[in-house]
């Protein structure tokens, strides 16, 4: 079977439960994420009812991501494993 | 570095198969998935993006398997009644070997997924199956047909025979269990129909 996560063997993944509900808050966390150096790829997935956040990344810390959704004013907790 | 768990992973298709055969594309959701599969829903959500690369990625490694197993051991340039008779035997046998997995094609058949993995299906057929045609037409062994009225002929009582076969209502009395025999018969005549007298 091929790789799920092809490409993202040597990266970090963190998902995380957040309250971005809609394209609008995603644009506004949207403006951080992109412009932090090591963050690689992220996404939202709206349609689940814990909003969550998963971000694809090299040497950025998982408190890091949620400090920037945070101060972006938005609900950012580790989603529990 | 992240371990990759096979189990987890033969378990996410196992149960994305089924819930998408029970409840559908709709009732299908990330958190039922984690919660049949009895795995977190966070693990999920490392291994696929989203629902959608999800769906995708399960729906892309069943339609491969698909062709692999209907193309098995075929070659274009056997004998129309040969090749034909391959076809026939290696789609019967993923068919009623693995009917949930068909059925779940049959379910994202008219989602967007399916866009996504359409050439994977039509390509190899359109390439080997095209060449296969052309040949057996070029040496006779097959009467010149639009594409579409071919396949009719050529699969529909199959897949008809299939049908009654996994679906197990009948139209006699009995349930039909679909054996060589029928097949043979079957395809005794589709090969009648075809081939030049």
């Amino acid at each position: 079977m091929q790789h799920p996560t092809s490409g993202e063997e040597n990266h970090d993944i963190f998902v995380f439960k957040t309250n971005l509900a809609d394209d609008h808050a995603v644009s506004r966390v949207a403006n951080v994420l992109n412009t932090t150096p090591g963050i690689r790829k992220w996404n939202v997935a709206l349609d689940d009812e814990d909003k969550v956040l998963r971000v694809v990344c090299a040497s950025v810390q998982e408190h890091a991501i949620i400090h920037l959704v945070q101060k972006a004013g938005f609900h950012c907790e580790v989603l529990p494993g | 570095m992240r371990v990759r768990d096979e189990n987890k992973i033969c378990k996410v298709r196992q149960y994305t198969v089924s819930l998408i055969v029970e409840e559908g594309l709709d009732g299908f959701s990330m958190n039922k998935l984690a919660k049949a599969a009895g795995i977190s829903p966070a693990t999920l959500y490392i291994y696929y993006k989203d629902k959608d690369d999800l769906i995708t990625k399960v729906s892309t490694e069943i339609a491969q398997e698909m062709v692999r197993e209907s193309l098995k051991d075929f070659d274009p340039d056997m004998h129309f009644a040969a090749g034909l008779q391959l076809q026939w035997q290696n789609r019967s046998r993923y068919f009623v070997k693995y009917p949930l997995e068909v059925e779940f094609i049959e379910k994202i058949r008219y989602s967007n997924v399916y866009q996504k993995i359409q050439p994977i299906i039509k390509q190899p057929f359109k390439e080997i199956l095209g060449k296969f045609v052309k040949n057996a037409i070029e040496k006779k062994e097959l009467i010149d047909l639009p594409l579409e009225v071919y396949w009719s002929i050529a699969f529909a009582p199959l897949y008809q025979l299939i049908k009654f076969h996994t679906q197990r209502n009948p139209i006699g009395d009995e349930p039909f269990q679909l054996n060589e025999d029928h097949l043979k018969q079957t395809l005794q005549l589709v090969l009648k129909a075809l081939q030049p007298s």
